[in-house]
């Protein structure tokens, strides 16, 4: 079954620039061009793309706070603007970098506010909050003012916010965002535990690879609006995932280092970002020949991020 | 109905929510608190000087010009505490915090009201209140069940029509996020100019600011029904008993440009 369908949804937004005085130019920004998109329930789906990519723009119509101007949009057998409020009813929404808890008052009253707004019956509510605090391991700082919690801390309680009242769907924009890695790893944990357990089906929106390999088969990626890849990880790799960097440190500060295939795409003293494609060399192959001209004290290899790898393949 | 009451309830518990964390600073909520009291203290003071100065006011006594003063203070501030935090829909939707009151399954204006509630606001019914009291003694109102009934009528109503104004005003935010000072000059200005009696401005000020922004509905009919005050306008009587069809015409316009105004948010987003 279907939780979300899109159909060919087209959003522009118009954009006024100053050109004078009084005079305003109105510009047209095409912010998500037919766009057409399934998740069927049960689904995990990272929905991926570089800032201004159309990201939020599809969400907010997801979620009925947006209207498209074209195409046709589902989500869980509704028209999300005209029941919006029925559909919020079954939909769970965690903003990573907007909190929807109460920040001066303790976590828990936040969760018996959110009862009230949802109106979750008591049993209920008590029985999904028991196993929200077990789950996300909320009970040390259950009873403490949400402003004094660490973030990692906070996006625990957001998650049991948005699953309190048992939704169907939900949505997560950037749900890691700024997290540390033990704080990355409880919130990937319990997504994957609720999404295998219960079938809810999740879409959420990351910068961050590890998200995606750890969380979700499918990856939806949008650049400029449009859908440029819904396929999973390895497809993904596949296609853009041939580059890889390497860092060394050498003894001393030099010019850029001259190797067949590989370009130096940073220089900082004596350390230098090397990129090459992997399907031509491998990292040994090129660290070799670094060898061969200097010395090296140190090496790392950096992951490059989803951005950065979308991004570098349409400028080339 | 049940849609109703379900937003009373949680507006309720929103605005409990609202003062408990205003408490978390209880310094800052004390002196609040205290500063509300003096400039309500202050503009007890003012209107007591007024009046003691000015034994009437084109032609209505101390007593009926009070009572006109009581009756706009008190229903502009029960309709200003609850429902003045709609002008910050503008702000709202600059931020984004409009996303997650469309998020949750309560009707917005509830979630505005309660998430934006400030309990000093109660703070301005004080003069009202103490120039009520002043008043009734001096004027000559035959007390019965009818007149009692008339006048909580007369206060619902009133108050309902000043809501309706902060409602309009708050629909207008979604449209265009500066215009707070336009919006104030016809919800403070409405209360302001409606303290002294109709008769006694110019004709435009009249127009705009009893009929078109229907404020002559709120104290000056009232009183000119209860009180048999002078009506040197000639303004029939009977439109004294219209203030609850007004009203609801009012609250009425006020709901769907609210709703126009959330469905504009809806189509251009932040």
């Amino acid at each position: 079954m279907a939780v979300i369908e899109l159909e060919d949804i087209e959003k522009q937004y118009v954009v006024r620039t100053r050109a004078g005085l009084f005079r305003r130019e109105r510009q047209i920004v095409q912010a998500v061009s037919a766009v057409n998109l399934q998740v069927n329930k049960g689904e995990m789906v990272a929905y991926v793309g570089p800032n201004g990519a159309g990201k939020s723009s599809t969400i907010k119509m997801i979620t009925g706070i947006l209207q498209p101007d074209g195409g046709r949009i589902q989500v869980l057998g509704m028209e999300p603007m005209r029941q919006r409020v029925q559909l919020t009813r079954k939909l769970g929404v965690v903003f990573g970098t907007r909190s929807q808890l109460w920040i001066d008052l303790p976590l828990q009253d936040s969760f018996a506010l959110l009862r009230h707004l949802y109106r979750v019956e008591e049993t209920r509510f008590k029985r999904n909050l028991d196993e929200l605090v077990d789950r996300l391991d909320l009970s040390t700082f259950l009873d403490r003012p949400v402003r004094q919690l660490s973030l990692g801390q906070r996006m625990r309680g957001e998650l049991a916010a948005a699953f309190l009242h048992d939704p169907d769907l939900v949505v997560l924009d950037e749900p890691t965002v700024g997290l540390d890695v033990v704080a990355k790893y409880a919130v990937r944990s319990f997504l994957a535990d609720i999404n295998r357990e219960y079938g809810t089906t999740v879409l959420l929106t990351t910068h961050d690879l590890d998200d995606v390999e750890q969380l979700c088969e499918r990856l939806v990626i949008i650049d400029e609006g449009r859908v440029v890849l819904d396929g999973s990880l390895g497809d993904f790799k596949a296609r853009f995932g041939f580059e890889r960097i390497v860092v060394v440190d050498l003894e001393a500060a030099v010019e850029p280092l001259e190797i067949d295939g590989v370009d130096v795409v940073e220089r900082n003293g004596p350390r230098q970002h090397l990129r090459f494609d992997r399907r031509e060399r491998s990292a040994t192959d090129v660290l070799a020949a670094v060898a061969a001209q200097h010395s090296i004290r140190d090496v790392s290899i950096a992951e490059p991020t989803i951005e950065e790898l979308i991004h570098r393949f349409y400028l080339e | 109905m049940a849609d109703v009451r379900g937003g009373l309830r949680a507006a309720g518990y929103l605005a409990a929510a609202q003062v408990r964390s205003d408490w978390q600073y209880r310094s800052a909520f004390l002196l609040a608190f205290a500063v509300q009291a003096i400039v309500a203290l202050a503009n007890v003071v003012a209107i007591l000087i007024v009046l003691e100065l000015t034994p009437s006011l084109g032609g209505w006594s101390r007593g009926q010009v009070l009572l006109a003063y009581s009756l706009v203070g008190l229903t502009f501030g029960l309709a200003d505490a609850l429902f003045s935090a709609l002008e910050d829909t503008g702000e709202m939707t600059r931020t984004g915090d409009m996303d997650r009151v469309l998020l949750r399954p309560v009707g917005s204006i509830a979630q505005i009201v309660g998430r934006n509630f400030q309990l000093r606001r109660i703070g301005k019914l004080v003069p009202p209140i103490v120039a009520f009291v002043w008043a009734v003694p001096r004027v000559d109102i035959d007390w019965g069940l009818w007149t009692v009934g008339y006048l909580m009528v007369t206060v619902v109503s009133a108050t309902a029509i000043f809501a309706g104004l902060w409602v309009v005003s708050g629909a207008v935010g979604f449209v265009a996020v500066g215009v707070r000072r336009f919006s104030h000059s016809i919800t403070y200005g409405g209360q302001q100019a409606s303290e002294y009696p109709l008769h006694l401005y110019p004709r435009w000020v009249r127009l705009v600011y009893g009929w078109v922004v229907p404020l002559a509905f709120v104290a000056y009919l009232p009183v000119i029904v209860l009180t048999a005050a002078p009506n040197p306008l000639g303004i029939p009587r009977w439109l004294g008993y219209c203030a609850p069809l007004v009203a609801l015409a009012l609250c009425g316009a006020a709901r769907l440009a609210w709703g126009a105004g959330t469905r504009r948010y809806q189509s251009t987003g932040r």
